[in-house]
């Protein structure tokens, strides 16, 4: 009894400082990098889900380089054909084909409707954007606890579970200052890639503020490709299909 | 003739059978393989009800005695794109072809437009030369852009409307980093005016260049305008656009021009030109609110503008016109009220105004909208109220009514037209 007195605390003790040792933020660096290479192309498949299961879907191309660009062009449905979306750091533009001109938007607007918007399109970096609060064990996975590190990102806080093996999120819930709840992300079926890249391929989100509405969002075909940064402008908006291969 | 409202309906009920195909979780990419070639169509019928401001001497001087107070518009609007890329050349091209018909006259006309079509020479992202019809859409203000020096002008009742460029030869260069310095562009373009050739971009036959240089430097994205033509006029401009806070957006314009033309009514039946510098300029900001309705604010400067003083003299040619018995005047006067007074925006001093909330009581994909122009000098204005709907994967659904109002001689209050109500449904292939 009084061995488990002190036992029980030293192995907590251990495990904690086992735990710590992990520098939290190089752990959120790596499920970045398990999540996506730095520079790559991509399709994606964006499902709107309504509650009496009527879907709309979406298709885009997406192309990515390091920390702070992402663009992306919509190839279906036809009412969407040919608008692409830019993303610099904290500023993003949407190019309508029949406005001609790229116009600014925030990350809070969504391009497609429903569940997510365009920070949820046009993600980058988890390190990118929030510092870790809080790192803790819970049932075998990780919980990150994440702040934004400016106001300018879409969700002020993030609770992030992740696997140990392999160190992928599992779910993401996103939450306001005051820890509201504003939708959660729910990442399955996992699939290698190809190149190094195993990853879900299915992220299903849903939210308290769409009863409900659910949106997935389904990966395919991510490839490493090096691109310059000339793509990654608003003059190169309406261009953006043509480096599809 | 079939009510528009039945048309409309046939065309939506025809939606919902595709967006309840039932399809599963999955993502077959085999059908995204890129092909050379790639075609676009689409279908939009467009009926309309026009109520007439029959007080209006604009009016009276079109219909005279037969004071009809509405009439129906229909509209059948056909555009087609298609585009063919072989190594780094890309030939393009995108039209349209509308069918219009009026009950009031039982007319119809037809209409065929290119909007453009052009080959491009790309040999690497940074660069690309272009020849053909091309369109040019500068500037960062949603209701009016004076640095459109290659442009034609918006409508102000449907902004995301396609339009028609004009042949140039054109070359692009981009160039984009992680500095301050984030972005560089530079395009400049030569356009023609000679015959049917770019008809209507100058009066006068000229070889006209235009340049842009972009940058986007510390977040903001700045431009700079340059024309010139043969003929000795010279305009520049600058814009600018930056977000102050994620939510809070702020853009601005200024065009100048040392030569700004325009031809007015000088008295009832006599028209005068003048040519006196100008700048226009646009100041606005696009905010979206916590509670996710995004507003923007314009004020506008036409400094190219007419005076109050020129505009009665308008409305004194209108009236004189409108009381006549001689057909010519009549007709003269309606040729050159279209051709001088049928812009957008006549006078100097203007306030643009929109309120958009989009999914209001969780209604996925529709957005309804509020919007409004104001002639600070005159008081008068225009108000529109519009809803679109975006459910369907083929489908878009538009529904707009606009109104004008103002004293019986202001800009707005002399039209002919009090209000028009709009329906449009886009089916896209």
């Amino acid at each position: 009894m009084l061995r488990s007195y002190f036992l029980v605390p030293l192995i907590v003790s251990i495990l904690s400082a086992g735990l710590h040792a992990q520098d939290p933020a190089a752990l959120l660096e790596k499920i970045d990098r398990n999540l996506e290479p730095v520079s790559y192309e991509m399709y994606r498949k964006l499902i709107n889900v309504e509650p009496d299961g009527k879907k709309k879907e979406f298709v885009l191309y997406m192309v990515r380089k390091g920390n702070d660009k992402v663009a992306g062009v919509f190839l279906s449905p036809p009412t969407d054909k040919d608008r692409s979306m830019l993303r610099l750091g904290d500023n993003m533009w949407l190019y309508i084909p029949n406005v001609g001109k790229p116009v600014r938007i925030t990350s809070l607007q969504s391009a497609t409707g429903g569940v997510f918007n365009n920070a949820d399109i046009m993600r980058i970096d988890f390190g990118a954007e929030y510092n870790v609060e809080q790192l803790r064990d819970s049932a075998g996975e990780y919980v990150f606890e994440l702040k934004a590190k400016t106001r300018s990102v879409a969700y002020d806080r993030l609770r992030l579970w992740a696997s140990k093996k392999p160190l992928l999120p599992t779910k993401i819930e996103c939450l306001t200052e005051a820890r509201m709840l504003i939708k959660t992300l729910h990442f399955k079926e996992i699939k290698d890639f190809g190149g190094g890249v195993v990853r879900p391929s299915v992220i299903e989100t849903d939210s308290p503020l769409y009863k409900g509405y659910k949106s997935i969002m389904i990966y395919a075909e991510i490839r490493s490709r090096q691109l310059g940064d000339e793509i990654f402008t608003v003059n190169y908006m309406s261009k953006i299909k043509e480096l599809r291969k | 003739m079939i009510s528009p409202i039945v048309c409309l309906l046939a065309f939506a009920l025809s939606a919902p059978i595709a967006a309840a195909t039932s399809q599963e979780y999955s993502f077959d990419t085999s059908g995204l393989d890129k092909r050379p070639y790639d075609l676009s169509a689409s279908v939009e019928l467009w009926p309309s009800l026009l109520f007439f401001n029959r007080d209006s001497d604009l009016y009276l001087l079109r219909y005279g005695h037969e004071d009809p107070a509405h009439t129906e518009l229909y509209r059948v609007r056909t555009e087609t794109g298609a585009e063919y890329q072989y190594r780094s050349f890309i030939a393009s091209a995108r039209g349209s072809y509308d069918i219009f018909h009026q009950r009031l006259d039982d007319s119809t006309s037809f209409d065929t437009k290119l909007y453009e079509g052009y080959l491009k020479y790309s040999p690497r992202a940074s660069f690309s030369l272009l020849a053909g019809k091309k369109s040019f859409r500068w500037g960062k203000g949603y209701a009016y852009n004076p640095v459109s020096f290659a442009g034609r002008p918006r409508d102000l009742n449907d902004i995301d409307a396609a339009l028609e460029g004009y042949w140039n030869l054109s070359a692009e260069y981009i160039r984009g980093s992680s500095g301050k310095l984030s972005a560089l562009a530079l395009t400049g373009a030569m356009l023609p005016v000679y015959g049917a050739v770019n008809e209507g971009f100058r009066r006068d036959t000229t070889l006209a260049g235009v340049a842009q240089l972009y940058l986007l430097f510390l977040d903001t994205d700045i431009d700079g305008y340059l024309y010139g033509d043969s003929r000795s006029d010279v305009k520049a401009g600058i814009d600018f656009a930056k977000n102050i806070f994620p939510s809070w957006e702020i853009h601005g314009e200024w065009a100048y021009a040392p030569d700004s033309r325009s031809t007015f009514f000088a008295s009832d039946s006599v028209l005068a030109s003048e040519t006196r510098s100008a700048n226009d300029i646009v100041l606005g900001t696009r905010y979206l609110a916590p509670f996710n309705t995004t507003f923007i604010v314009e004020y506008l400067h036409l400094g190219s503008g007419l005076t109050s003083d020129r505009m009665g003299a308008y409305y004194g040619a209108l009236g004189s016109a409108s009381a006549s018995e001689d057909p010519s005047i009549r007709r003269a006067t309606l040729k050159n009220s279209a051709r001088y007074y049928s812009g957008q925006f006549l006078m100097t001093d203007y306030l643009y105004v929109k309120a958009s909330h989009p999914e209001p009581f969780t209604i996925v994909y529709f957005t309804p909208a509020v919007y409004s122009v104001v002639n600070l000098v005159d008081g008068s204005f225009m108000g529109g109220f519009e809803m679109t709907y975006s459910r369907m994967r083929h489908l878009l659904l538009t529904a707009r009514c606009v109104a004008f109002g103002g004293p019986h001689e202001s800009e707005y209050g002399i039209r002919q037209a009090q209000q028009r109500i709009e329906l449009r449904g886009k089916w896209s292939f």
